[in-house]
C-alpha cells in the first residue's frame, strides 16, 4: 500500500480531565480533501486541533509524511508542512493584514507549491486594498479569508481548516467555498472540520462522521449527501 | 514658575533609565509570561561594566563606548539567564518563576561584589556634557537634557523595530496569541531568548545611562526594581507606550512629591498606582490577559499534619530548654519567630492562592509597631505585644484592600511595591523612626529577660498561631478560600465572595506575621528597616518554598531549614549564591518542597 | 400564566458582531427547557447573561416578579438560581464531601466563620445520594473519574436549594453511558423537587429524552419554540443544522 499523507490511528485527546476523542481511525492520501463531520461537540475541532499538537493527546499512530507527530510541538509540525486554519479564526487583532501574511510566511519548499505575496493578493483581491488596516477592524468574511491567506503563506503541503463556514453570511459563504474548492482543484490535500454539510459537500469528496468523539459513518461525500435518512442521523436533531 | 519647570525636567531626566528598565521587564514579560526579578540586576550589570569601560578608555571615549558595551554584556548575561533557567521553567507556576528570577538576583549580587568589590562607584561627567545651560534662569544639567531625550528617541526605535521588522511582526504577534504564533510555525525558543536578550540590553543601557548621576552600587538593583514593578503595572504590563507614559508619570510625582511630602516620595508614588488600579485594573495601557491565568497555587492538595504530632512536637519544644545550651536556646527562638512568620505566607500561599513578595511589611509593622510604643510612650511589653499584630493587620486591611483586586504576578508585584512603601517610610521619617539608625533599646521586662522564660513565651505565640492558622485552614473560611483558589468561578457561582475572602485572608495572615514582628524586637532590642525590605520577604518566601507550600508545618520545617543553612552558609562568602542555587535547584526539581518531596515519593510508591 | 423566570429582548454585542441579538424566552416552575442550536449561534453568550457573567447591552431577565438584570453572579445565586459548568473545575484540593460542605457554606452564608456547621453531614448525605455518589464520599476530589467530577458540581449547584438550575452542556466530555445515568439523575431530582432546569446540549439523545420543551438559537436569535416532536420537523431548524441541504442535494 502507498503511503498515506497523513496517517491517523488510535487517536484519543480532551482537555484538562475530559476526554473528547476516543480513538479514531483515518488517513488521507495526497491530494484527498476530507471533511469530518458531526454535531457540535462531536469532537472535530479537536480532532484537528490534536494533530496540530495544541491539545493532550494520545495516538497508536499519528504520522505526516512518514514523519511521527506524537511528540513534536506545534511549531515543528507546522514547519513539516502542515497548515493549520483555526477555528474562530483567531488572527492577531493588533497586527496589520500584511503583518498578519508575514507571520505566516515561511521559507519556500521543493515539495509544495509556493505561495507569494502577490499570489494571496491574487487569491483574495479584498485583501491587498487593506493591506495596512488593522485585521481586528475587518469584518468576519475579510477575517476568515486573511486567516487561511496567512495560513497559505507558510507554503503547506496539507490544509486542516477548523470550521470555516462557521459565523459567515451566505454570500462570503459561498466566496470562501469556491476558494477552498479551487485550492483542492489545484492538488492541494485538505481535511476540513465542519457543521454545515452543504459547504462541505462542495470541498470535500470523502466524509468522517463523528459522535461523542467517535467515527460513526466513513464514506463518500456524495453518498451522505444523497441518503436523507442517514444525514438526519447522523446530522440533523 | 522656572524652578516648577525645572523640576519637572529634572522628573524626565530620571524617567528615561526607568523607562529603559521597564520596557525591558514589560518587553519580556509580554512574550514570556515571567516577570523577571533579575531585571534589576543586568540594570546593575549595565552601570558596572559602563564603568569599566570608562575606566579602561578614559572619559572619552569611553563614556560613549560605555552605553552600546553594557548594553550588550547585559543582553549576553540575559540571553544565559534564559537558556540556563527560565528556559526550564514557563511551564512552572508563577510564584517558582518569580523566586528563581530572585535566585539570580542572590547570584548575581555575589559575582558582582566578587568582580567589582563592595566599594560604592561614583561615574564621571559625561564628557561634552558636563555643563550646564540656564532655562527661565534655572540652571539644568546638560546631561539631563540628553537623558530627556534618550527617552522618545528609545522609543522611537523600539517602535521602528516592532514595526517595521520581522522580528518586531513576530513578537508583537507572540504577545497576542503565542498559541496561534506557534501553529504557524514560529519558533518560540528563538523567539523568546532573542526577547529576553532585547530586554536585558535596554536595561544594561538603562544602567550605563544612570552612571553620571549616580553612584553605582551593589544595592542597585533592587533599589530599582520595586520601582520598575510601580512603572510596569501602572502603564500596563505588555505595553511599551505605558512604560514610557508610568515612568514619566511617577518620576514627575516624585520630583514634585518631594516638594510636599519630602520624606515619603514613594507614598505619593503608590497612591497614583492605587489610584490607577482601582480605575483601570490593568494599567493606563494595558489589556486584561487573553487566556486566563493559570491558579498559582500547586493544587497537589493541602496536606495536613495530624493533631498527635503537632502535640508530640509541643512535648519536644517543651522540654527541649532543659538539654540545650544557651546557643541552641537563641536559635531556637529564631525558628519560632521566623516559623510563625512564616506560617502566615504559607497560609496566603497555600490555602489562599496569592503570592506575596512584600509579606515583610506586616512582619516590619508589627516590630516597629512594639517598638515605637515603647520608644516614644514607653508602654510595656504587653501593651506592645497586642499593639503589634493589630497594627499589621490595619497595615494588611489597608494593601490588602488593592492587592485582592488582582491576581497572580500582578498581586505579587503589588505586594512588594506595598512593602517598599513602608520600607521608604521607615527609612525616610527619621523624626518618628530613626531612619537607618533604627530604634534600639527595646528590651523585654524582667521576667521574659532570660533566655528560658523568653523561649517559652516564644513557644506560645507560636502555638496560639499554629492553633489560629490551622483551625482558619480547617474552618469554613479556609475552605472557601481554597475553593476560590482552586475554581475561582466555581466559588463565585456558589455565591462565595471571592475578593472579600481573600482579603480577610490577607488581613490574617498580616495579623499572625505583625505578631511574630512583634516578639522579634523584644528578641533582638532593636528594629531597623531590613526588617521591611525585599530580602526579608524574600527569606519567608524561601522558607515556605524549602518546606512545602502545601502544609502549614512545612513553613515551620522551612524555617529550621532556613535558619541552620544560613548558620552553615554565613561561614563561606559566596553565601547568597549558595542560598540562591539551593533556590533554583528547588524550583527547578522539586517544586513540592520537602514535605511534598515525600508526598511525590509515596505517589511514585503507589503508582 | 406568570413563568418562574421571564426573559424579554436580551442582547449582547462583541466588537460589534451581536452574538445575542434581542431573544426573549420563559421557563415554568418544575420544567425542563432544553437550548440548542448549531455552534456560534450565541447559546453560551446568552448562559453568561442569564448568570451574570456578562451584562447585557438591552434587555430585562425576572425571576419570579423580580428584576435581576445585571446582578454579580454570587448574587444571582443567592436568589435561587444555581448553575453547573460547562468544564467542571471543581475543588481539587478537597474530598468530595468537603467539597460540598464548601457549598453549603456558601449557601448559608457562613464563610467567614471558623467553625464548621455542626448539622452538615445530614445534608451533605442527601446531596451527595442524589447524584449517586454517596460512595464516593470521602475520595479525594482529583481521583474522581470526569463524570463523577461532573455529578459532583451537580451536587454543589443543588446545594443552595434553587428553584432554577442552569446547566451549561451537562454531558460535555463524558462518554455515551455515562450521559444517559447522568441526564436520569437530573430527571429523577426535577420530577422529586420540583426544580425547573434550563440546560444547552448537543447531543440530541439527552434533549430528546429529557427535555419537556426545546428552543432553538442560531445567529443569536431565536429560531424555534416548541416540543420535542415539532422541534424535529421544524424545517427551518433542519436548516441550520444541515446548512445548505439543497446544495447537497444537487450532488445527490
Amino acid at each position: 500500500m502507498a503511503e498515506m499523507m497523513l496517517q491517523v490511528a488510535g487517536l484519543t485527546a480532551g482537555y484538562g480531565p475530559a476526554t473528547v476523542l476516543h480513538g479514531l481511525d483515518f488517513s488521507l492520501a495526497q491530494g484527498d480533501s476530507m471533511a469530518l463531520l458531526g454535531r457540535n461537540g462531536a469532537g472535530k475541532s479537536t480532532t484537528i486541533k490534536a494533530i496540530m499538537g495544541m491539545v493532550r493527546r494520545e495516538a497508536t499512530d499519528l504520522r505526516f509524511e512518514g514523519q511521527s507527530l506524537t511528540r513534536l510541538p506545534p511549531q515543528k509540525i507546522a514547519r513539516l508542512g502542515v497548515g493549520y486554519v483555526p477555528e474562530e479564526r483567531r488572527i492577531f487583532p493588533e497586527l496589520t493584514v500584511a503583518e498578519n501574511l508575514e507571520v505566516g510566511r515561511r521559507p519556500a519548499r521543493s515539495d509544495a507549491p509556493e505561495w507569494p505575496e502577490k499570489r494571496l493578493y491574487d487569491l483574495f483581491p479584498e485583501l491587498h486594498a487593506m493591506r495596512d488596516r488593522r485585521a481586528g477592524r475587518m469584518s468576519g468574511g475579510e477575517q476568515q479569508m486573511l486567516t487561511i491567506a496567512r495560513t497559505l503563506a507558510g507554503n503547506p503541503r496539507i490544509l486542516l481548516l477548523d470550521e470555516p463556514a462557521e459565523g459567515l453570511a451566505p454570500v462570503v459563504l459561498d466566496r470562501i467555498a469556491d476558494t477552498v474548492a479551487t485550492l483542492r482543484d489545484e492538488g492541494l490535500t485538505l481535511l476540513i472540520a465542519e457543521q454545515s454539510l452543504g459547504f462541505a459537500a462542495e470541498v470535500a469528496s470523502r466524509c468522517v462522521v463523528l459522535e461523542s468523539g467517535q467515527i460513526a459513518h466513513e464514506g463518500s461525500m456524495q453518498e451522505l449527501a444523497a441518503d436523507s435518512a442517514l444525514r438526519d442521523r447522523l446530522l440533523s436533531v | 514658575m522656572g524652578f516648577y519647570f525645572a523640576q519637572a525636567l529634572t522628573g524626565l531626566a530620571s524617567a528615561s533609565s526607568l523607562f529603559l528598565v521597564a520596557a525591558g521587564l514589560s518587553l519580556i514579560f509580554g512574550v514570556t509570561r515571567v516577570v523577571n526579578f533579575a531585571h534589576g540586576s543586568l540594570y546593575m550589570i549595565g552601570a558596572y561594566v559602563a564603568m569599566d569601560v570608562i575606566g579602561l578608555f578614559g572619559k572619552v571615549p569611553g563614556f560613549w563606548l560605555a552605553l552600546p558595551v553594557a548594553a550588550l554584556v547585559s543582553a549576553v548575561v540575559g540571553g544565559l539567564i534564559e537558556v540556563t533557567v527560565l528556559r526550564r521553567i514557563y511551564r512552572a507556576p508563577e510564584m517558582f518563576q518569580l523566586v528563581a528570577t530572585f535566585a539570580i538576583v542572590l547570584i548575581a549580587q555575589d559575582v558582582a561584589e566578587w568582580i567589582w568589590g563592595v566599594a560604592d562607584r561614583f561615574g564621571p561627567r559625561a564628557p561634552g556634557l558636563s555643563g550646564v545651560v540656564t532655562i527661565f534662569g534655572e540652571r539644568i544639567p546638560e546631561y539631563d537634557l540628553f537623558l530627556i531625550a534618550m527617552g522618545p528617541i528609545t522609543l522611537f526605535l523600539l517602535w521602528l523595530l516592532f514595526a517595521r521588522t520581522r522580528f518586531g511582526v513576530l513578537v508583537r504577534a507572540a504577545t497576542q496569541d503565542r498559541e496561534m504564533a506557534a501553529a504557524l510555525g514560529v519558533d518560540q525558543a528563538k523567539l523568546f531568548t532573542a526577547v529576553f536578550c532585547l530586554g536585558a540590553g535596554l536595561a544594561g543601557l538603562g544602567g550605563a545611562m544612570q552612571v553620571p548621576r549616580d553612584a553605582v552600587t551593589l544595592t542597585m538593583d533592587l533599589e530599582i526594581i520595586a520601582e520598575v514593578f510601580v512603572i510596569t503595572v501602572v502603564g500596563g504590563m505588555g505595553s511599551i507606550p505605558g512604560a514610557y507614559l508610568a515612568a514619566i508619570l511617577i518620576s514627575e510625582l516624585n520630583a514634585f512629591g518631594i516638594l510636599i511630602l519630602p520624606e515619603i516620595t514613594l507614598i505619593v508614588a503608590f497612591a497614583a498606582m492605587a489610584v490607577v488600579l482601582v480605575i483601570r485594573p490593568y494599567g493606563l495601557l494595558g489589556r486584561p490577559p487573553s487566556a486566563p491565568e493559570t491558579p498559582p497555587g500547586p493544587g497537589i492538595g493541602t496536606l495536613r499534619l495530624p493533631a498527635k504530632v503537632w502535640f508530640g512536637l509541643l512535648a519536644v519544644m517543651m522540654i527541649l530548654p532543659f538539654f540545650a545550651d544557651d546557643f541552641m536556646t537563641v536559635l531556637i527562638i529564631d525558628i519560632m519567630i521566623l516559623g510563625m512568620f512564616a506560617m502566615s505566607l504559607q497560609f496566603l500561599m497555600g490555602p489562599g492562592g496569592m503570592v506575596s513578595f512584600g509579606h515583610a511589611a506586616y512582619f516590619g509593622v508589627g516590630a516597629y509597631g512594639a517598638a515605637l510604643l515603647v520608644y516614644h510612650l514607653d508602654a510595656g511589653m504587653g501593651w506592645a505585644l497586642a499593639v503589634a499584630p493589630v497594627a499589621a493587620a490595619a497595615a494588611a486591611l489597608f494593601f490588602g484592600w488593592f492587592c485582592v483586586r488582582l491576581s497572580g504576578v500582578y498581586l505579587a508585584m503589588l505586594t512588594l511595591a506595598a512593602a517598599q512603601i513602608v520600607w521608604a517610610a521607615a527609612t525616610q521619617m527619621q523624626g518618628l523612626t530613626g531612619g537607618d539608625d533604627g530604634i534600639t533599646g527595646v528590651w523585654p521586662t524582667k521576667l521574659f529577660s532570660d533566655g528560658t522564660a523568653f523561649y517559652y513565651l516564644a513557644l506560645s505565640f507560636a502555638v496560639i498561631a499554629v492553633i489560629v492558622l490551622r483551625q482558619a485552614t480547617r474552618s469554613p473560611f479556609g475552605r472557601a478560600l481554597t475553593a476560590a483558589r482552586d475554581a475561582p468561578l466555581r466559588a463565585e457561582a456558589l455565591g462565595i465572595n471571592v475578593q472579600n475572602q481573600q482579603w480577610m485572608a490577607f488581613t490574617l495572615a498580616g495579623t499572625v506575621a505583625g505578631l511574630a514582628g512583634g516578639l522579634y524586637v523584644f528578641k533582638k532590642g532593636s528594629v531597623f528597616p531590613d526588617v521591611l525590605a525585599i530580602q526579608q520577604s524574600v527569606d519567608a518566601l524561601i522558607m515556605v518554598l524549602l518546606g512545602g507550600v502545601d502544609v502549614l508545618a512545612g513553613a515551620l520545617i522551612g524555617a529550621t531549614t532556613f535558619v541552620v543553612l544560613e548558620d552553615v552558609f554565613n561561614q563561606f562568602e559566596a553565601w547568597r549564591s549558595m542560598l540562591g542555587g539551593v533556590i533554583l535547584l528547588i524550583a527547578m526539581l522539586a517544586p513540592g518542597g520537602m514535605a511534598g518531596l515525600g508526598t511525590l515519593i509515596r505517589r511514585r510508591k503507589a503508582a | 400564566m406568570s413563568a418562574l423566570l421571564q426573559v424579554e429582548d436580551l442582547a449582547k454585542s462583541f466588537g460589534g458582531v451581536a452574538a445575542v441579538a434581542g431573544v426573549g424566552f420563559h421557563v415554568n416552575a418544575g420544567e425542563r427547557l432544553a437550548l440548542i442550536g448549531p455552534n456560534g449561534a450565541g447559546k453560551t453568550t446568552c448562559f453568561n447573561l442569564l448568570n451574570g457573567q456578562l451584562r447585557a447591552d438591552r434587555g430585562k431577565v425576572v425571576l419570579d416578579g423580580r428584576n435581576i438584570t445585571g446582578r454579580k453572579p454570587r448574587q444571582i445565586v443567592r436568589l435561587g438560581i444555581g448553575r453547573t459548568f460547562q468544564i467542571a473545575r471543581s475543588f481539587l484540593s478537597m474530598t468530595v464531601a468537603e467539597a460540598v460542605e464548601t457549598a453549603l457554606d456558601a449557601a448559608t452564608r457562613h464563610t467567614l466563620s471558623f467553625r464548621r456547621a455542626p448539622d452538615a453531614s445530614v445534608r451533605i448525605g442527601e446531596l451527595l445520594e442524589q447524584v449517586g455518589l454517596q460512595e464516593q464520599a470521602n475520595r479525594s476530589v482529583t481521583e474522581l473519574p470526569y463524570g463523577d467530577v461532573k455529578r459532583l458540581d451537580l451536587a454543589m449547584a443543588l446545594s443552595s436549594s434553587p428553584r432554577l438550575l442552569f446547566m451549561d452542556e451537562p454531558t460535555a466530555g463524558m462518554a455515551a453511558a455515562d450521559r444517559a445515568l447522568l441526564m436520569d439523575q437530573v430527571s429523577r431530582i426535577v420530577e422529586r423537587s420540583g426544580l425547573a432546569v434550563l440546560f444547552t446540549e448537543h447531543d440530541m439523545e439527552a434533549v430528546f429524552g429529557h427535555a419537556d420543551r426545546v428552543i432553538v438559537m442560531a445567529r443569536g436569535q431565536l429560531i424555534a419554540e416548541g416540543t420535542v416532536e415539532e422541534i424535529r420537523r421544524d424545517p427551518e431548524v433542519r436548516r441550520v443544522y444541515l446548512g445548505r441541504t439543497e446544495g447537497a442535494e444537487a450532488h445527490g
